[in-house]
């Protein structure tokens, strides 16, 4: 299990925006993160943790994810970007004290993308979901795959 | 399945995944002109192949896939080469 | 809140039922402190929360997610450079699925550096309990 100053060795952000501070591989293919809601965290309203607050995590849990994954095969832990999110739903917003899990899983692969289904949960309260889709290369855009 | 079987799966499933209307499909037509298919659209075809038939497909394998006929072959060949998996 | 200072409104416009909301970022939101060090990148969900603060003042009362259809992360936007960015935003209203106390909009939104598609949105945002 990595917490906090180690989760800087799998995700390029950095204060404030840091939105985990646990990660482990239980088994595969899942990955497991969480973070503590902390009063003054830079996604919160008084102390309601906002949506994009819990996208962002879910993003960040993902990105923690593929670095993992880098460091294994002893490569560079690479920037990840987020290209697609689809069917987010929020069921209750986290507040501050909550402690918020996510199980990231690896839905497929294919050149240098990666999609992710993410759930995330306060105890056994589910909060919310989504699917992800994650370029580990800048330059994917939007030309059509066949070149 | 047989090999018409494949054909019909597969259309409704690209039809519903995509949004696009199946009797447009037609095995010489280029897949991802037909479906609009941009780079991060790839991924959501693998694994959308993937959990209707259940089969295994890697990112090599599905780029030598241009047209529906070749998506139909591909399929077909994975059939016989791994068995019936998917019910 | 982060969003407070994020960004600027310079105009808005309407164009047949979508409004248009022309803004420029702030380089000095702390969000660049952690994003990246060295390399200031607009967050997608910055970018999302843009678009829910416009639409917010499209509607006149406050707004927050209720679910993301579809988000599509075209171009990396960066304060750098100064870029003048285009929200596009069209709201309709949504029939109430799932007894949310207040209204539900359906929402289809895209920012546009000049031709460049940055981001499209497809989803619902509900009013936020509260003050804004």
């Amino acid at each position: 299990m990595l917490r906090e100053e180690q989760i800087k060795s799998l995700i390029r952000q950095r204060e404030p925006v840091i939105l985990i501070d646990t990660f482990f591989k239980p088994a595969d293919p899942e990955y497991y993160t969480g973070l503590k809601i902390l009063p003054g965290n830079i996604f919160c309203r008084e102390d309601i943790f906002s949506a994009e607050g819990v996208i962002e995590h879910m993003a960040q849990s993902s990105a923690a994810m593929l670095g993992y994954l880098a460091a294994g095969r002893n490569e560079q832990v690479k920037t990840s970007y987020i290209g697609e999110i689809r069917d987010f739903e929020l069921a209750d917003n986290p507040r501050t004290g909550d402690f918020l899990e996510t199980i990231i899983e690896i839905l497929s692969e294919v050149m240098d993308i990666i999609l992710v289904k993410a759930r995330s949960h306060i105890a056994s309260r589910p909060v919310a979901s989504c699917k992800m889709k994650l370029a580990i290369n800048r330059n994917v855009d939007r030309q059509l795959f066949y070149n | 399945m047989t090999k018409q079987e494949i054909i019909e799966r597969t259309n409704v499933a690209l039809a519903e995944e995509f949004e696009k209307e199946p009797s447009l499909f037609n095995p010489q037509e280029n897949l991802r002109e037909a479906l609009e298919l941009d780079s991060l659209a790839l991924v959501d075809l693998v694994a959308l192949l993937e959990s209707e038939f259940g089969y295994k497909i890697k990112g090599p394998e599905i780029i030598e896939v241009k047209t529906f006929g070749d998506l139909y072959e591909f399929l077909l060949k994975k059939q016989s080469d791994e068995g019936h998996l998917a019910s | 809140m982060w969003i407070d200072n994020y960004f600027t409104i310079n105009r808005k416009s309407r164009i047949e039922n979508a409004d248009i909301y022309d803004v420029e970022l702030n380089p000095d939101s702390e969000i660049y402190k952690g994003h990246f060090p060295g390399e200031p990148v607009s967050p997608g969900v910055c970018s999302i929360g843009m678009i829910v603060a416009c639409a917010s003042r499209s509607i006149g009362s406050p707004l927050e997610i209720h679910k993301i259809s579809r988000c599509r992360f075209l171009s990396a936007i960066s304060p750098q450079n100064k870029p003048d960015l285009q929200i596009r935003i069209e709201l309709t209203d949504a029939v109430l699925a799932d007894k949310k106390p207040g209204k539900v909009y359906q929402i289809e939104a895209s920012i546009k550096h000049k031709e460049l598609v940055c981001l499209s949105l497809k989803g619902e945002l509900a009013e936020r309990p509260g003050e804004v």
